[in-house]
């Protein structure tokens, strides 16, 4: 999510000041009473005066700049998962953490190693880490030994807020 | 870099409400909630040309908000593209007189090559930013044994972070990101 707000930040940030030059460079040359250097201002100035609020053109303008505010907005207030998880520590000024693909990666990767299991994928979120898992055994077991591995991984990386583990084991018929 | 991804955040969401009141504002107008007067009216009525042409100084007035907001634009663009490393450390004064300073550079490699020895660490590398007297250091170990994270958890505790912050003061924050690695387990079969 950072990642991509970046990209869209510097998107946005070079359509304004583009925006910005072209603003100040024709207010010069109107000044001058040259002739435009892109906006055709009497062009435009002539069907703002033609065009009325309920024309679709103006509706659809409108319309297309009221759902770039709205994405803009998303964009800006969605959160998304965090980067890394912070750890528990007693230092004063240390800032230990965990990467959340890593974590995800590691425990998928261990989960898919214990008995019975096919496949697993793990989520982490703020709060929550969702565990998925895959498996052609019929046994409550594989459930058991899947939740001990994503437990054990919790117990060793020690979360400095309570991450709350979730796992889900689909049973597959042969 | 939270504070890029803050001021990022805080700027989509102010151009993000400014076009969604302009869009919406318009979309009011065409509908008819504004009235159908409204609606039935010119987007630039005769009114706002004669307004436009008495009042000159509106086209100055909006070459220099568009200076100001191109300024803006152009610290907002370059902020996406600047890593904020620091240079040169100032390390902890001794005494009032002078003090010693370090290259960025150096302080990281000998970070990451500190970090490097710890057990179950593959690779380090390591990052100096904030301000000269102040810095600020950050270091992302790629382990290579998830198994030993408490030990390995214990010795950055007790003696990494000891060993930095009497070299560059005892307040210096330090962020350690770990990158666990996928623990490939030897089935028995």
């Amino acid at each position: 999510m950072r990642a991509l707000r970046r990209i869209l930040a510097a998107v946005v940030a070079l359509l304004l000041l583009a925006a910005a030059v072209v603003t100040i460079v024709e207010v010069v040359v109107a000044a001058l009473d040259r002739e435009p250097w892109v906006v055709p201002r009497e062009d435009l100035a002539a069907s703002l005066r033609d065009r009325t609020w309920s024309e679709a053109p103006v509706i659809a303008w409108s319309a297309a700049a009221a759902l770039l505010g709205v994405a803009l907005l998303a964009l800006g207030l969605r959160r998304g998962r965090p980067a890394a998880v912070p750890l528990a520590t007693e230092v004063d000024g240390l800032a230990l953490s965990a990467s959340r693909r890593s974590v995800e990666r590691a425990v998928a990767t261990a989960v898919s190693e214990e008995e019975g299991v096919q496949d697993a994928r793990a989520r982490l979120g703020r709060r929550r880490l969702k565990v998925r898992a895959e498996s052609d055994l019929a046994d409550g077991d594989v459930e058991q030994r899947v939740s001990r591995s994503v437990h054990g991984h919790l117990e060793a990386l020690q979360p400095r807020r309570e991450v709350a583990p979730r796992v889900q084991v689909r049973h597959r018929s042969r | 870099m939270p504070a890029v991804d803050r001021a990022n955040r805080v700027l989509l969401t102010i151009l993000g409400l400014l076009l969604l009141a302009g869009g919406a504002t318009g979309l009011a107008a065409g509908l008819g909630g504004l009235g159908d007067d409204v609606a039935d009216r010119a987007v630039a009525t005769n009114g706002t040309s004669d307004w436009l042409d008495r009042n000159g100084w509106f086209w100055w007035a909006l070459a220099g908000a568009a200076l100001v907001v191109g300024l803006l634009a152009l610290w907002w663009l370059l902020s996406q593209l600047r890593v904020s490393r620091l240079d040169r450390v100032a390390l902890e004064p001794e005494s009032g007189d002078g003090y010693t300073e370090l290259s960025g550079g150096a302080l990281s490699a000998a970070v990451a090559d500190d970090v490097e020895r710890l057990p179950g660490v593959r690779r380090a590398t390591t990052s100096v930013t904030g301000r000269r007297e102040a810095p600020r250091v950050g270091v992302t170990a790629d382990l290579d044994e998830t198994g030993r994270l408490p030990e390995l958890r214990r010795l950055i505790e007790r003696e990494t972070v000891p060993r930095l912050r009497r070299a560059l003061g005892a307040e210096t924050p330090i962020d350690v990101r770990l990158r666990l690695a996928p623990q490939t387990r030897r089935r028995v079969t």
